[in-house]
């Protein structure tokens, strides 16, 4: 029986039962509430992660697909959307909310998948915490679905947002990991639920790591005449220190030279932000950069945030950025914005905006000219698609997400 | 002492093999097979010591290159035997130990650094090279990995990985799963597989999540490439005595919060401070005599005697020797070491001293910490004298998070008490967390009764982590001593773990018989 | 002596997680735990206890050691690894099971005294003027078969060295034994060794200083023989621990120009505890202090010259000295410099770019005129 051939049948008029009229939609009043098209045949509403076990176990037993939605923010980026052809059932996360546990001392908070950010964030003010590289936008377990990344460097290395998740699998099996910030007990199973768009299993609750909200903050900003000092400056200020909360340097065109802004922004506690600027400082003396007022740091951070056009962006290694940036200059043209960003020990992110037709492909082939990228992405596919077979083997759960995306843009 | 006979009895095989990795680079000797039989696992060598040897490999095979641990592969797949990545057999956990038999495959020819990238901090290291001997070649050009495990002696690159393993200053510098970049492996088709590219940026698809801490299940690993270091320009070092552990806990969790990055805070309980300060008794005292040293004047006749038992006898009455434990001068000590520039030292150490200071502790200034520094892989030492006298002693590293820490060591220490001596310290500490090391003797009349002895006190200490919510393991990995506590606190997620296992091992052998999954049984296939 | 005199190093080693394995040359240039010492030591220990039987297989693993005595700089037990396999050879060699290339060697030894089975009398008259060979002298040479053989051109400068320090009472010895007898202890011949060792004390009793510039053999002469109560009467010392009153305050007629970085013997570091020596000694005659590579003093990687192992398995050897010589270059010296008649041998047998200097060789060269 394969995704698309059966149909919700007399299973699912159980199951909205059981559910109830509150938690289960059909028709037209499925298709508003899912937003999607075509629209499933039922929908379902839970609010409890065995809900949505129970609906994944039906769905299983009956050969159906299920679509997933949380806020629906993400959804519509796929790049070719493609929606199961027949009838399928819809499973909207949006009601799956509510902030189950806080600990203080401990910096974690547990919520439900479907808790959008802004009510995660506030929760976690209560308390004088906030969750670490909160995107702000769509709810925790989407966010992690679609992306595996934050902006947290401990010491120059990127750390898991989550010390705790819970997910249904296709399977309708309810998994929970031990609360813990790092373990050795085998592969990282729950690694397989982040940034594989659902396809794998449901996210029904997260437990994100936390930390104080600032006592103080400090920006730090530059104007370096060339690249190379300006890439020498955000390497020292990365690897061998307490890195910066956020790193960038924006690069501009000023007479056929390309003449960079560098920011840095510290936050934390107080004693520990003054150390950290009086390094950078001591760091900068006597390499011929100008330093630049604290607030016209300030400001190039919130204008620089918002990046419109189409955006390239790879991570890259340092001594691979200046010859990168030359072919792609060469190659792709002009770029609206050039900006270097997610500094870690051994690299950094180049985003070179433009829209020029074709720089899709042209920009893949510049970042990874001999495939090796390419190569490596082919065996994480290959070995995610024998996972899922193993877990799914008709493909019913989150089937328009397989196979998974090469996402070339912007993440 | 009888060794069984290997399980298959036709050359082909062997001759296979030979093809694959050259005639010098196969054996299936007697000596070979009883070295390869074992790990450091003490439940081994409780059985050593009775007179039994665990089920040695079929047959070893030391391939030079990645290729020729291909071509091993493709040779196991044909002749469906069970495959046994090995490093250095260092593990605890007899994660190496060929359950059923099989060929194994020591991976320490492939011991060369193949790039050092200064520029970009990128070490592309062969799995098989031993840790000091790596360390020292990064110290020699200004560099570090950064891994420091009390194994670093006598370890892999390629180990630590599989074991998802930490090192002594992994509060800074992170565990291994934090500086591996890239692996190269060999899958179950024999085919030459890299993991990830470096460096990694937003790579939700990485297989480095499930490739470290495989334990050799999911594939072998030949190559990885992690990141580096530069080597601190000094250090500091300092020691406080708290009054107690969970003094001493607040303050280390407070450093973290507060954003440090010290490379080592260890709290040791009131017993594993004794051990761990430096005073007269020399590397062999037994533990009797430890605490008659420490203890002075306080201990009346019927005490001392007791103490001055021979060592297996005193174990054999754990519940007095942890009540003595009571009557140590109080006092927790924690070691600190903060490297980095002179400015972050200076700054840290200046927050530390007055968190320390504010939680009621004693400066006892940097001796403590110079002696931890000098010593610290030497606590293994301590290891041989307890086994040759007839007892046994093991370690268990679990974590948790701060709120759930203390509980996690009173309900340890309340499930082992009846049956071992206990003590532990708090290491690999995280904003979020920490690790609890305990480490428990005991001792019974035969080898036998020990073994059974072993195996009740990991249940009770095990039972004990599960029902705390803590991970049965933080970083000396599952292999056969853990997998049924592992499968037990995976629950349903054990259906996960195997769909994974049958993803990248569908004929189950690669290292069968751990981790709680399903393998092949040679029987079944011969 | 026996196993059992072993016995408590024996379990310290099978208990030991593989502590000292990092710094093993063998264990590192066969990449097999087999030859580990935790596992020598295993397999001893299971023979021992009879729990192992021993067979032509298992006594060809005790062979697998260079002595270099590495393992115990790092093992806070002090296990002496190289001691106790000694013991198990000898149960190897006294149960008829050793390896056939042993057998090979033994019979040269029977045959003219040395492991080469060559006459090294001959040869030494060939390198060394007859005026030095001096019956009645007080204070002899005992050159050892390892520099007869391996080093002759040390032996002239050595002389040449002394008569520029005017030192011209050092006689050669020439005794019908002119090997000190380690190649049989190494071997597990115990009975041999304690017969050689019996022969070369009596034919050294006339002397009052005997030095040697061979580690291995001032060990023996002064230790390994007491340790089996033969006695000998003169005082043993290395050729630099005899040079150095005369060389204190003596400048040099020249400084010796170019790159270097000094090995340090095994024999001389860990054995005999001389480390500085020749440090201080290069440090006035060489231009350029020497460089130390990240093994060195007593922390010194084996060149692959001990043990037997060149003669009974010649791949060992020269795998770990392979890799010595990658610790040595690593160091951009342009040549190695080295105390030990053995260890320049070993050394310069391999392909390498580093020239390999003995370290009388650069004495001869700064002090005559």
């Amino acid at each position: 029986m394969s995704a698309g051939d059966s149909r919700p049948g007399k299973s699912w008029t159980a199951l909205a039962g059981v559910l109830g009229k509150r938690r289960a939609k059909r028709g037209d009043s499925a298709a508003q509430a899912m937003g999607l098209n075509p629209p499933p045949a039922v929908a379902f509403f839970p609010e409890d992660p065995s809900e949505v076990s129970i609906v994944l176990s039906a769905a299983r037993d009956d050969g159906v697909p299920v679509v997933c939605v949380g806020t629906g923010s993400r959804i519509g980026s796929l790049p070719d959307l493609a929606l199961p052809g027949g009838e399928y059932v819809g499973l909207g996360l949006g009601r799956l909310t509510g902030v189950l546990e806080v600990q203080t001392d401990s910096l974690w908070m547990t919520v439900l998948a479907g808790t959008p950010w802004r009510e995660i964030i506030s929760s976690a003010a209560k308390h004088d915490l906030r969750p670490i590289g909160a995107p702000g936008t769509g709810s925790a377990g989407g966010w992690l679905s679609v992306c595996s990344s934050v902006d947290d460097i401990i010491m120059g290395v990127r750390t898991p947002p989550v010390i705790g998740l819970e997910a249904v699998l296709p399977t309708g099996n309810l998994i929970r990991s031990v609360t813990t910030p790092r373990a050795a007990m085998g592969p990282d199973l729950y690694s397989l639920f982040l940034g594989t768009w659902g396809g794998l299993g449901v996210i029904t609750s997260v437990t994100l790591r936390l930390e104080p909200l600032p006592e103080k903050e400090a920006v730090v900003g530059w104007r370096v005449a060339g690249l190379g000092g300006a890439l020498r400056l955000l390497k020292g200020a990365v690897r061998d220190f307490l890195p910066p909360r956020t790193g960038t340097i924006w690069l501009e065109e000023e007479q056929g030279r390309r003449k960079a802004r560098l920011a840095l922004v510290y936050q934390g506690a107080r004693p520990v932000v003054e150390a950290c600027r009086k390094y950078i400082l001591n760091f900068c003396k006597g390499r011929g950069i100008e330093q630049v007022s604290e607030a016209e740091a300030g400001s190039w951070i919130e204008n620089g945030q918002a990046v419109g056009g189409r955006v390239h962006a790879a991570p890259v290694s340092w001594s691979r950025l200046p010859g990168l940036l030359k072919r792609a200059d060469k190659r792709l043209g002009k770029a609206s914005v050039v900006m270097i960003d997610r500094p870690q020990i051994e690299g950094c992110r180049l985003r070179f905006v433009v829209d020029e037709p074709g720089a899709d492909d042209a920009w893949c082939e510049l970042v990874d000219p001999k495939g090796e990228a390419q190569a490596s992405l082919e065996t994480s596919r290959s070995f995610m698609n024998r996972v899922r077979a193993e877990l799914d083997p008709q493909g019913l759960v989150n089937p328009h997400a397989w196979p998974l995306p090469w996402v070339g843009g912007d993440v | 002492m009888s060794l069984l006979e290997p399980v298959f009895s036709d050359s082909a095989t062997v001759n296979e093999l030979v093809s694959a990795c050259g005639h010098d680079h196969v054996s299936v000797m007697e000596p070979d097979r009883i070295a390869y039989a074992r790990d450091m696992w003490p439940r081994s060598l409780i059985s050593q010591r009775g007179g039994s040897l665990d089920r040695p490999p079929d047959v070893i095979v030391w391939p030079a290159n990645t290729e020729q641990v291909a071509k091993v592969v493709r040779v196991a797949r044909r002749t469906r035997l069970p495959l046994i990545p090995f490093g250095a057999g260092s593990g605890v956990c007899g994660g190496t130990l060929p359950l059923r038999g099989g060929i194994l495959v020591d991976l320490k020819r492939l011991d060369r650094v193949l790039k050092l990238d200064q520029d970009n901090r990128l070490l592309r290291v062969e799995a098989g090279i031993i840790g000091e001997n790596l360390e020292r070649e990064l110290n020699r050009q200004g560099f570090t990995c950064g891994h420091f495990p009390s194994s670093i002696y006598c370890s892999t690159v390629g180990g630590w990985i599989a074991a998802r393993g930490a090192g002594q200053c992994s509060s800074r510098y992170g565990k291994i799963e934090d500086m591996v970049r890239l692996l190269t492996f060999v899958d179950q088709a024999g085919e030459i597989r890299t993991s990830a590219t470096a460096p990694s940026g937003c790579e939700p698809w990485s297989l480095n999540p499930l490739l470290v801490g495989s334990e050799g299940t999911l594939g072998i690993i030949t190559e990885a490439t992690i990141v580096l270091r530069r080597l601190s320009p000094d250090r500091w070092l300092r020691g406080y005595r708290f009054p107690d552990v969970p003094s001493g806990a607040q303050a280390m969790r407070l450093m973290l919060r507060m954003g440090l990055r010290p490379s080592v805070l260890r709290l040791y309980d009131e017993f594993d401070t004794l051990i761990a300060r430096p005073g007269p008794g020399p590397v062999d005292e037994e533990v009797g005599e430890s605490l008659l040293r420490s203890l002075g004047g306080k201990v009346g006749s019927p005490l001392k005697g007791l103490l001055r038992m021979s060592l297996p006898k005193l174990l054999m009455a754990p519940n007095i020797l942890n009540r003595i434990v009571n009557l140590l001068p109080g006092g927790c000590l924690l070691i600190v070491m903060q490297e980095g520039p002179e400015e972050e030292r200076t700054m840290a150490a200046e927050i530390i001293a007055d968190l320390c200071r504010s939680r009621g502790a004693v400066d006892l200034g940097e001796e403590p910490g110079i002696h931890w520094w000098k010593n610290r892989y030497s606590i293994s030492y301590k290891q041989s004298p307890m086994f040759a006298s007839g007892a046994f002693v093991d370690t268990m590293e679990v974590a948790t998070t701060w709120d759930r820490l203390l509980p996690l060591y009173r309900a340890v220490r309340r499930a082992l008490s009846p049956l071992a001596f206990v003590m532990a310290h708090l290491s690999h500490a995280y904003r979020e967390g920490c690790s609890i090391y305990f480490t428990f003797a005991s001792a019974a009349r035969d080898d036998a009764a020990a073994a059974g002895l072993y195996d009740r006190i990991w249940e009770a200490a095990q039972s004990a982590v599960i029902a705390e919510g803590a991970t049965v393991s933080h970083h000396h990995g599952i292999g056969a001593s853990k997998q049924r506590f592992l499968v037990r606190q995976q629950g349903e997620a054990h259906v996960l773990a195997e769909a994974v296992k049958s993803a990248f091992d569908a004929d189950g052998l690669f290292n069968p018989g751990k981790l709680g999954l399903r393998g092949i049984d040679k029987r079944e296939a011969s | 002596m026996s196993l059992k005199h072993h016995k408590r190093d024996l379990q310290n080693c099978t208990y030991c997680p593989k502590l000292c394995r990092f710094c093993c040359p063998t264990a590192e240039a066969e990449h097999r735990e087999t030859v580990t010492p935790w596992a020598k030591m295993t397999l001893a220990e299971m023979v021992r206890s009879d729990r192992l039987e021993l067979t032509n297989e298992v006594g060809e693993i005790f062979y697998h050691c260079l002595a270099c005595l590495h393992c115990r700089t790092h093992c806070r037990h002090g296990v002496d690894v190289p001691g106790a396999l000694v013991e198990a050879r000898r149960k190897v060699f006294e149960s008829d099971c050793e390896p056939p290339e042993l057998s090979v060697i033994m019979g040269r030894y029977h045959d003219a005294g040395n492991p080469w089975g060559e006459d090294l009398r001959r040869r030494l008259r060939s390198v060394v003027a007859d005026e030095l060979f001096v019956p009645e002298a007080r204070v002899a040479l005992f050159a050892g078969c390892q520099a007869i053989r391996q080093d002759p051109n040390s032996l002239p400068a050595l002389f040449e060295l002394l008569a520029a320090l005017d030192i011209d009472y050092v006689a050669v010895f020439e005794g019908e034994e002119l090997c000190c007898g380690l190649p049989l202890w190494h071997a597990g011949d115990h009975d041999g060794f304690v017969e050689q060792a019996n022969r070369v004390a009596a034919a050294l009793s006339a002397y009052r200083l005997v030095i040697s510039p061979c580690p291995a053999c001032v060990y023996t002469l002064k230790s390994l023989y007491s340790s089996l109560n033969v006695s000998l009467s003169p005082k043993v010392s290395h050729v630099l621990e005899f040079l150095s009153e005369p060389l204190t305050g003596r400048e040099p007629e020249r400084k010796i120009e170019g790159s270097h970085v000094y090995h340090d013997p095994c024999y001389l570091a860990r054995y005999l505890e001389e480390t500085s020596l020749p440090r201080e000694i290069l440090g006035r005659i060489l231009a350029e202090p020497p460089a130390e590579t990240i093994w060195s003093a007593e922390d010194a990687q084996c060149c692959g010259g001990g043990g037997l192992v060149p003669q009974l398995l010649p791949e060992v050897a020269a795998g770990a000295t392979e890799l010595r010589l990658k610790q040595l270059a690593a160091s951009g010296a342009e040549r190695v410099v080295t105390a030990c008649p053995g260890c320049v041998n070993q050394l310069a047998s391999a392909p390498g770019e580093t020239a390999i200097v003995d370290i009388i060789e650069l004495l001869k060269e700064a002090y005559c005129k």
